[in-house]
């Protein structure tokens, strides 16, 4: 037994002077800085020069995501001179952060990161800027100490869109002649945390301050996803007899919103007894408000690929680029021409 | 009290709620003697050993060990290893997974601390005065049975035991390993140590053992010098019989003609399975009634098993009407058209929750084939012609078979049986537990279908059902056939000699 | 197979052999990911990583294995844990506490369910699957009653707790700008390390370890052998308790947050782990020295896997359970080999 206990020993010393032996020949033979993945070494002398890049996505949990990474994906091929590690965390944050130790240890060039909620990435991202990769945040937004410790951010205005909903309602209302009424409304937010649940929770709530009339009645997690959006749905119907509004904070909720009203007997939509407002506009959802259920649906643009590569071109001359970068979004209801807006929407 | 006795035992009662399991045994063990204990079914020997072992408390009687004159009381198992009874049971109770050495060791040492070195080295010596064939570091798993069943009995007998139980250790050992055993033994005894050996094998207690004491239905027949016993004063003592009895009894019906140069219907080679039974020959003629006779566990039944297939078969041949054929499970068996009432009906018999018309269209639904099943009408027939014929009390035919009594039940599997139109019928005890009409209409039915042309194995422990029933009997000692018996020699006198063998 | 090394077969117990089995896999997929993967192996931080990663898990797989070696199972270690992250988190930041404090209650909350889970498998003779099915639920539930959003901890001790590195010296390297970083490991995996040894000793040398095993390989033979089953299995029980109250505090240090999600399926990588490194199912066989490199393996998979490009999310489970299958069949046929070599 004790011949084993030291054979282990020396196995993992072996081991772990073996690994370190690799590192020091390598930084002795290359110049820093062009650390590559064997596949690339093969390309670099037949004259090609990939840039790695290292994205760390939320998850797969709503339509938008999977729109959204299907963008990154598309954008970042070999083609376009990009070598692509992808990873999926799963909803947890501590995948993310394993992940980017991973990036980190593989020195990747680029590192690009979806946070799932918005604290906890001061230690990673610093580690990030030791090792002298750049990082770029997609979509959701980090509350760190230093502003520094990441590039740049791409992604929605949440905060403007919960404004743009809460506009128009309010104009709504006025043709419809009910700017003066009670008027109850719930709402099916988001992630708890995620930034786009406190963007649209607080844009739609700024509104909401300027109307004495206008009551929030309750607002609870839907998690993004159809399921829970039903569930909470239902929940809110049982304890809320007369509600007017529901602002539901991405178009699975909606989805999920719709069925549960529909099963309580009651209809949605510009016919129907009670009005909904939707975020994302994804071609399931404007298919819905083409059949009449949904009233306004507010645009959250997931192509953020092409957007994320020039500020990769950019940083790759030695340019400086902005810091934040609002992506471009509107708003859709049935007074438009749905028909032509769903025939090229790709997500 | 004697000076030499290291256990002494008298009049010891034991009942348990309808059963009266001890009436006043007596047994006495001496200080470095083997000392058989032996009976058949039911005679009491497992009670009287768990009494000892203080698995089971005594209702009456004394317990007295050492010469000492006040006598101890065994509440436990705990207590029983204490003042120096240790049991070594048929099935091994060691761990597997662990050393040679931490079996020997683990549960019996004091503080919490492991000391391998001590232990080991401990160990090694232990192994070594028993002269056993194990290193004290290798893992219980790798070593034979036979070894293991020893590394059993140093452990006990390094727990300085007065008393070691042997409990049937040698019936899953080969013929090597029970003369290593038996050289432990001998050594054992050597020491002092005071074994008692409890066995059905007959030729291994007069080669090992000093002293037997013979109990049957619960009381004690005797206690004897090996040196002063005859086998055959043994197996009657036994069996219960009287040496001189005579019963030579004639059939009630003719007897099946048979034609010049048949074939034997079944014939069998050298068969053996993995029950334990030595290779044996056999056959038996049309018409013919023979039966398998022998002390408990001499492997009549394992015999009877190997034919039909329900063991595995290890090797022989079989042939019927003199061609080979190949019998490796019992629908090989059923085929050929052999049927077998299993000695467990309980267990290998019927089938509780089913009606007794499922029980009786069971066998014959088999062979058909489960694409062509009876109808209900077809299975009603059936069942009522096999009621009527077998006088089958039952309330219908849809009541489920356990709730029929016991001889009814019989009746039921040997209808089942008999469905499928056998040319070859194998009964294990069928009349057991059955009341005494039945028997006789099961014994006369044997007859009647042997006069008709079935060929019919029967096995009982009754000697009287065979001699009345059977034209030949093989006689089994010890998992080996022994001889065989026909005409004339088809009496008690000569059944239990030929069982006893060796020198009278 | 020659006759030297027949006999030495022989004397190798189970246990050691399925240990060389793990042990020896493990280096053959580290080194064959060294060799063909490259960059991400080919540091030292590479190896602490997953050790950092892992710490938790390898704490609450050793109490698995504990339990799995007297014959039992105790899936209700992945919400043990995640009760605790939730409770300490909440007493942190909403009562303000201390962070010794959160470590005692920590211990207190795995200390119960292993005692309420012993004394029913033990005393009661339940099934422990069904136990701790109900503790795994129970602790569940109890979680999102304790809080039902997840949050990160922000009590200042605690967060430097949390980052706080143990400097490995020596093994550091140097990244692409030309700064030597040192390698470190977080305190979980000090802890981790620790219990490795101190319960590799309580297995090896003292009776309650030993008392473990035979219980396990057969548990009638242990009562007839004078040990106190129960009582043995009670302990077991309990002891996977407590590890879980450990493993739960160190994996709150790792995520530095409460959520009702956490460590979900923890205990099927625990059981994985554990039959990796060589604990049989049916019990009496198994260490914890394998049970490390278990869980060693398990994040090696998951590593090679991201490495090679394949969608780390789905592609880890059907590796993982591949390789489980393999294990599984690996042990029988090593088990029936040498039970056949044995009936004479």
């Amino acid at each position: 037994m004790k011949k084993m206990v030291v054979g282990i020993g020396v196995l993992l010393c072996l081991l772990l002077w073996f690994s370190s032996c690799g590192t020091r020949i390598d930084d002795a033979e290359q110049p820093a800085g062009t650390d590559l993945l064997e596949e690339e070494k093969e390309l670099v002398e037949e004259g090609d020069n990939y840039i790695v890049v290292g994205i760390s996505q939320v998850g797969s949990e709503s339509d938008w995501r999977i729109a959204c990474t299907e963008s990154l994906k598309s954008t970042f091929t070999q083609e376009n001179g990009y070598y692509l590690i992808f990873e999926d965390a799963q909803q947890k944050q501590e995948n993310q952060l394993k992940t980017m130790r991973d990036f980190i240890l593989q020195e990747v060039d680029y590192i690009i990161l979806d946070p799932i909620v918005e604290t906890g990435w001061d230690a990673v991202l610093k580690e990030a800027k030791d090792a002298g990769i750049p990082v770029i945040l997609v979509d959701r937004q980090v509350k760190v100490s230093d502003e520094s410790l990441y590039t740049a951010w791409v992604g929605s205005d949440f905060h403007s869109q919960g404004v743009k909903a809460g506009r128009w309602l309010e104009n709504y209302l006025e043709e419809q002649g009910r700017g003066r009424d009670k008027i109850r409304i719930v709402t099916l937010q988001g992630t708890l945390n995620s930034t786009a649940q406190l963007g649209r929770t607080d844009g739609f709530a700024s509104v909401m301050e300027e109307h004495d009339n206008w009551t929030m009645l309750a607002r609870r997690d839907g998690d993004f996803t159809q399921t829970k959006g039903q569930e909470v749905m239902e929940d809110f119907l049982n304890t809320y007899p007369d509600i007017d509004v529901v602002v539901s904070e991405n178009d699975n909720m909606t989805f999920g919103a719709i069925e549960a009203i529909e099963a309580a007997g009651k209809t949605c939509g510009p016919d129907g007894d009670i009005i909904i407002l939707s975020f994302d506009a994804g071609r399931a959802a404007l298919e819905a408000m083409a059949e009449g259920k949904i009233n306004a649906d507010f645009e959250c643009n997931p192509n953020l690929g092409p957007e994320v590569s020039r500020i990769i071109q950019k940083l790759e001359l030695g340019n400086q680029v902005e810091k934040f970068q609002y992506i471009r979004e509107t708003y859709f209801d049935p007074t438009m021409d749905l028909e032509s807006v769903i025939e090229v929407r790709t997500y | 009290m004697e000076d030499n006795a290291v256990l002494q035992m008298r009049n010891i009662h034991k009942s348990f709620p309808g059963v009266k399991a001890l009436s006043g045994v007596d047994f006495t063990l001496r200080k470095g003697e083997i000392h058989a204990l032996m009976g058949e079914n039911g005679a009491g020997k497992s009670t009287l050993i768990k009494v000892l072992t203080g698995v089971y408390t005594k209702d009456e009687g004394h317990i007295y060990l050492d010469g000492h004159e006040k006598e101890v009381q065994i509440r436990s198992p705990q207590e029983a290893q204490k003042l120096g009874i240790s049991p070594v049971y048929q099935e091994i109770t060691l761990c597997p997974n662990l050393s040679v050495a931490e079996n020997m060791y683990i549960g019996r040492t004091p503080g919490a601390m492991q000391n391998w070195r001590k232990m080991n080295k401990d160990a090694d010596k232990l192994l070594k005065s028993l002269d056993i064939p194990a290193k004290a570091t290798q893992q219980l798993s790798t070593c034979s049975l036979a070894v293991q069943q020893m590394i059993a009995i140093a452990r006990a007998v390094d727990t300085d035991c007065k008393v070691l139980i042997l409990d049937e250790p040698t019936s899953s050992l080969d013929e090597q390993e029970v003369e290593k055993l038996f050289k432990l033994m001998r050594d054992l005894r050597a020491r002092g140590v005071g074994i008692i050996f409890v066995t059905h094998f007959l030729d291994q207690v007069y080669e090992v053992c000093d002293r037997i004491t013979v109990m049957r239905d619960g009381c004690l027949v005797g206690e004897y010098e090996i040196k002063d016993l005859p086998r055959v004063q043994l197996v009657s003592k036994m069996l219960g019989k009287e040496l001189d009895d005579l019963s030579d009894i004639h059939g009630e019906y003719k007897s099946y003609e048979k034609k010049e140069g048949e074939l034997p219907v079944f014939e069998v080679e050298g068969l053996y399975s993995n029950a334990g039974i030595k290779p044996f020959d056999f056959h038996i003629d049309k018409g013919e009634v023979n039966g398998f006779t022998g002390l408990l566990g001499s492997g009549r039944s394992e015999c009877v098993r190997a034919i039909f297939g329900a063991d595995h078969v290890l090797g022989g041949k079989v042939k019927k009407n003199g061609k080979p054929v190949k019998i490796s499970k019992p629908i090989d068996a059923m085929r050929q058209g052999i049927g077998y009432l299993p000695e467990d009906r309980k267990r290998d018999g019927i089938v509780g929750d089913l009606s007794v018309r499922d029980n009786i269209i069971l066998a014959q639904q088999v062979l058909r084939g489960f694409l062509k099943p009876y109808s209900k009408a077809e299975a009603d027939k059936i069942a009522d012609e096999y009621i009527k014929l077998l006088n089958i009390k039952t309330a219908s035919a849809d009541t489920p078979i356990k709730s029929l009594s016991g001889g009814n039940q019989q009746k039921v599997i040997l209808a089942r049986w008999l469905l499928t139109h056998p040319e070859y019928l194998i009964l294990d005890e069928p009349t057991r537990g059955i009341d005494v009409g039945t028997k006789v209409d099961i014994q006369k039915l044997v007859l009647k279908l042997a006069s008709e042309g079935m060929s019919v194995t029967f096995i009982s422990s009754e000697m009287d059902e065979m001699l009345r029933t059977c034209s030949r009997l093989i006689v089994m000692r010890d998992r080996k056939v022994v001889g065989e018996l026909t005409g004339s020699d088809l009496n008690q006198t000569s059944i239990m000699s030929t069982i006893a063998g060796g020198d009278k | 197979m020659s006759k030297g090394f027949g006999s030495k077969m022989k004397n190798i117990s189970d246990t050691n052999l399925l240990l060389t089995i793990t042990i020896v896999v493990f280096f053959l997929m580290y080194i064959g990911a060294m060799l063909f993967l490259g960059e991400g192996f080919l540091k030292p931080q590479a190896l602490f990583n997953i050790l950092n990663a892992n710490a938790a898990l390898i704490i609450l797989s050793c109490g698995m294995s504990i339990v799995m070696i007297t014959g039992g199972i105790d899936i209700s270690v992945g919400g043990v844990t995640a009760l605790i992250s939730m409770c300490c988190a909440v007493y942190l930041d909403k009562a303000g506490g201390s962070v010794a404090v959160s470590v005692l209650i920590a211990l207190l909350i795995g200390l119960g369910f292993g005692l309420v889970q012993g004394f029913l498998v033990a005393y009661l003779e339940i099934q422990p699957f069904i136990v701790s099915l109900a503790g795994m639920f129970f602790a569940r539930g109890m979680t999102t009653i304790v809080n039902t959003e997840p949050f990160n901890v922000a009590n200042e001790a605690f967060v430097a707790l949390k980052n706080t590195r143990i400097i490995v010296p020596g093994m550091g390297s140097v990244n692409r700008l030309g700064n030597y970083v040192d390698a470190y490991v977080e305190i979980g995996v000090i802890v981790a390390l620790l219990i490795v040894i101190l319960l590799f000793c309580v297995l090896k040398w003292t009776k309650l370890g030993r008392n473990f095993y035979a219980v396990g390989g057969n548990s009638q033979s242990a009562l007839m052998l004078g040990i106190n089953v129960k009582r043995t299995k009670f302990i077991a029980h309990l002891l996977c308790g407590i590890l879980a109250g450990v493993g739960g505090f160190v994996y709150f240090l790792h995520v530095g947050s409460g959520s009702p999600s956490h460590a979900s399926g923890a205990e099927m990588n625990a059981i994985a782990s554990s039959i990796i490194g060589g604990t049989m199912l049916t019990g009496g066989v198994g260490n914890i020295i394998g049970t490390f490199f278990g869980v060693l393996s398990l994040s090696t998979i998951q590593n090679i896997v991201s490495s090679a490009g394949l969608d780390q999310a789905w592609w880890t489970g059907i590796t993982v359970a591949a390789m489980l299958c393999l294990f599984l069949v690996i042990q029988s046929v090593v088990m029936a080999a040498r039970k056949k070599g044995n009936v004479k």
